[in-house]
């Protein structure tokens, strides 16, 4: 196999900081390469400067970086060397229809005309029904997948020997995430491609790419056949990378124990109107669960199940429209938000979102003290700096801005500001989404320490199988608005009943066939 | 913050005119109300016909010119800051409230805005002076309560941003008051936007009071305003333009000095996210 794309020795530089640190790619044509690291490891970095679209600043460097063995790669970009970014919602134009989109990528590299002809055969090819419907169509009538697969079929419209796709299934969901993956696998292997797929996911990296090449701090530390690599990795970094994926874990057995959390045939309609013209949204029905003492409880869905929504109403922020709900024996309606607040806690998706960017973080951890308990202001700081050290943070966090801390240290103080009215109930709304895989990992096991400590009880909302698998006792799946399977977890994983609950369970992602799952102590 | 040079500039040349209206007393050569009709119109020192102590000219009426000026940087600053913290006030309140709850309150306020923002501030200031008469209160409070809308504009949507922040949802989830939630924790997270509003409002305030003054119908005679000195000096400005353009250059300066303010004070914050 002939190098389609050589790289040695790739330096890029922003201001008096160095991001990639002379890093050696090669890819072959009809090969897959994975780049895989957490975020700031420079991946994304490497895919800009290699398109020659580095961001304003950036200084970029190479000993050699051509394509087909003469010209560099940024000559020929859009043309034999094609783009697939991540984010599907903001990479089209929102003003102009898919057919416009696609055909002016042709007609700028190619004389003569067939550009309709080659878009609607692609828009086939990446699994589009009705693609003469859909070039009439602008980019919000499309849904987050359909819209990945437009991107798809316009990287391919000038037939390019390289795609280059960062991170192309993150936004997405991790059903429709299997089948563009697939879709990807197909389209390289049929056209004979070679590809630069970039992931922060290693089980992407196992379904996709024949070679992996693991990236760190701006460093490539390891290379080598996909298969080999993740069997056995070499490399201290990547062995971490493989121990941070969380695996399947067969809940320690529990005597039953009282309901501290009950609720009812919830069920919440948003109720819209316009013109006189009033339009329902149902968002849940009929929902009902219970939650006991010191269990973990998985809510598992793909987005707009309701999910978030269920939580927002645990927590007290909307009121349902149907049902009821109880917490430890009170009627939740018969109580104020402060005293629901004493009850139940949430903890938020970003952690970059949910901590006041103005306030120090002892001040953040202050409030909920000084909103529910008379203590001093000294007995405050000392419950600050206890809560701080339970939840793995140095006690001098407390004088620091939000901004100075990591993603996961935030996500600690979030947990930690959960704890600081001592609640019986924690609501954790797809807490470790946000972060990176190993940091996923500590964030987990604090929380499990947590509940092992405290006896806390967690409702752990996901759309991440692998990590309810992880985590929980017994799983909730939630499929448009209503439960559609309820079980304990390890039943569910076996032995999944319902057609969505499977579907989610083949779309969990691994690196090897699961190993036999490991006992809780 | 300190490399910014607009910054620096504009706020530099605001601390120094703040202190000039502070110790006017003590940097002003003349009463400025002292009139001497023999020494009328004298020009500058750079003229040949100007007089010794009197470094800048005298006026119509024989009073030191310098000494005018310096004393109408009280009033300039004084209508500045005033009325913009009446306007913040009114506006940063409507805002907020209107931002935060939505709803009818969000339609009431809107409604309360459109009125305002139809009405066209310098008419309207001079139906109220002429109703209920001219003087620096009168002038002050009608240009606080008519500058709030940027306020109540940029507050109300900056707050429709932050409202559904997750920290916002974690303060209400924790039991925080609405009143909290609106003082505490989206206020401070405005406060870019609403500083730059600020600045652009009181160099608006200050070019309002000098207009109604020069039509006569603000600060009233014989009190230092520069808007009036300009209008007392146009009848004698094809002779003695200098009557006219220090006044209107002491205007320039400050309505520059408070924009560039304005203008660093953006820029800072944003780089400071």
């Amino acid at each position: 196999m002939s190098a389609l794309l050589s790289l040695r020795n790739l330096t890029v530089t922003i201001g008096d900081i160095e991001i990639v640190h002379g890093i050696d790619l090669d890819v072959a044509r009809g090969e897959t390469l994975a780049l895989v690291g957490e975020s700031g490891s420079g991946k994304s970095m490497t895919a800009l400067a290699l398109m020659g679209i580095p961001p304003r600043g950036a200084v970029v460097h190479a000993d050699e970086m051509t394509f087909a063995g003469d010209k560099p790669p940024a000559v020929l970009r859009g043309d034999r060397l094609a783009m697939v970014f991540q984010e599907p919602m903001t990479a089209l134009n929102p003003v102009f229809t898919i057919a416009d989109q696609l055909m002016s990528v042709y007609r700028h590299h190619r004389s003569g005309g067939g550009a309709r002809t080659r878009a609607l055969h692609l828009l086939d090819r990446v699994g589009l029904p009705d693609s003469t419907g859909l070039m009439a169509k602008y980019p919000h009538q499309l849904s987050g997948g359909q819209r990945q697969r437009v991107l798809i079929a316009m990287a391919l419209m000038c037939e390019p020997d390289l795609l280059i796709a960062d991170e192309p299934t993150t936004a997405l969901d991790v059903t429709t995430q299997v089948k563009l993956l697939d879709l990807l696998a197909g389209l390289q292997a049929e056209l004979g491609l070679g590809m630069l797929f970039i992931t922060h996911d290693l089980g992407v990296v196992a379904r996709v790419s024949q070679r992996v090449s693991v990236m760190e701090q701006g460093c490539i530390v390891e290379t080598g056949e996909t298969g080999k690599v993740l069997r056995a990795p070499a490399h201290a970094y990547t062995q971490k990378l493989i121990a941070s994926l969380p695996q399947p874990v067969i809940p320690a057995p529990r005597a039953a124990a009282e309901p501290v959390l009950e609720a009812r045939g919830i069920g919440r309609v948003y109720r819209s109107s316009r013109w006189g013209k009033s339009h329902d949204f149902r968002a849940l029905s009929d929902v009902s669960l219970t939650l006991e003492e010191g269990e973990i409880l998985g809510v598992v869905g793909e987005s707009g199940c309701g999910k978030s929504t269920l939580a927002r109403i645990l927590i007290g922020l909307d009121r349902p429209d149907e049902g009821n709900m109880r917490v430890a024996g009170q009627a939740a309606n018969a109580l104020s938000q402060k005293a629901l607040a004493k009850l139940v806690q949430p903890v938020f998706q970003d952690p970059f979102g949910s901590l006041n960017p103005r306030w120090t973080i002892g001040r953040i951890l202050d409030l909920p003290l000084r909103l529910h308990t008379d203590l001093s202001k000294t007995d405050r700081a000392a419950r600050v700096v206890d809560l701080l050290t339970s939840v793995g943070l140095p006690k001098s966090s407390a004088a620091v801005l939000p901004r100075a801390l990591s993603g996961g240290q935030r996500q600690r103080v979030a947990i930690a500001r959960a704890l600081a009215v001592e609640p019986r109930v924690i609501v954790c709304d797809e807490p470790t989404s946000a972060l990176d895989v190993s940091v996923q990992a500590t964030i987990l096991a604090l929380l499990r320490d947590l509940r092992l400590d405290r006896g806390l009880s967690l409702v752990f909302i996901s759309h991440d199988l692998a990590v309810i698998e992880n985590l929980c006792d017994r799983v909730l799946v939630m499929h448009q608005g209503r439960v559609v399977e309820e079980g304990a977890a390890d039943r569910i994983f076996a032995d999944p009943r319902h057609a969505h609950t499977r579907a989610l369970k083949d779309a969990i992602l691994r690196i090897e066939p699961a190993d036999a799952p490991m006992k809780e102590g | 913050m300190l490399r910014h040079g607009g910054f620096m500039i504009g706020g530099g040349v605001l601390v120094l005119l703040v202190l000039v209206a502070v110790f006017a007393p003590l940097l002003a050569p003349h009463d400025p109300f002292a009139q001497s009709l023999a020494l009328r119109i004298k020009p500058p020192f750079w003229h040949e016909a100007s007089v010794a102590g009197h470094p800048l000219g005298t006026d119509q009426l024989g009073r030191d010119y310098l000494s005018r000026l310096i004393y109408g940087t009280r009033i300039s600053l004084a209508v500045g800051f005033g009325a913009v913290l009446i306007s913040g006030i009114i506006g940063i309140t409507l805002g907020v409230v209107a931002g935060y709850f939505g709803g009818w309150v969000d339609t009431c306020i809107g409604a309360l805005i459109t009125t305002r923002l139809s009405l066209p501030v310098v008419l309207v200031a001079l139906a109220v002076v002429a109703v209920v008469g001219g003087s620096l209160t009168v002038v002050l409070l009608v240009i606080g309560l008519l500058l709030w809308d940027q306020f109540a504009v940029v507050a109300r949507t900056a707050t429709q941003q932050l409202r559904h922040a997750e920290f916002v949802a974690s303060a209400r989830a924790m039991g925080a008051s609405r009143m909290h939630v609106m003082c505490r924790e989206i206020l401070p997270n405005i406060r870019a936007p609403l500083t730059v509003v600020a600045t652009v409002e009181m160099a608006n305030a200050v070019l309002i009071e000098a207009a109604l003054s020069f039509l006569g119908l603000g600060v009233q005679a014989p009190l230092p305003s520069w808007g009036l000195m300009l209008s007392e000096g146009k009848n004698f400005m094809f002779f003695n333009p200098w009557v006219i353009t220090l006044p209107g250059l002491c205007l320039f300066v400050l309505a520059l000095s408070i924009n560039l303010l304005g203008d660093g004070l953006r820029d800072v914050q944003e780089g400071g996210r």
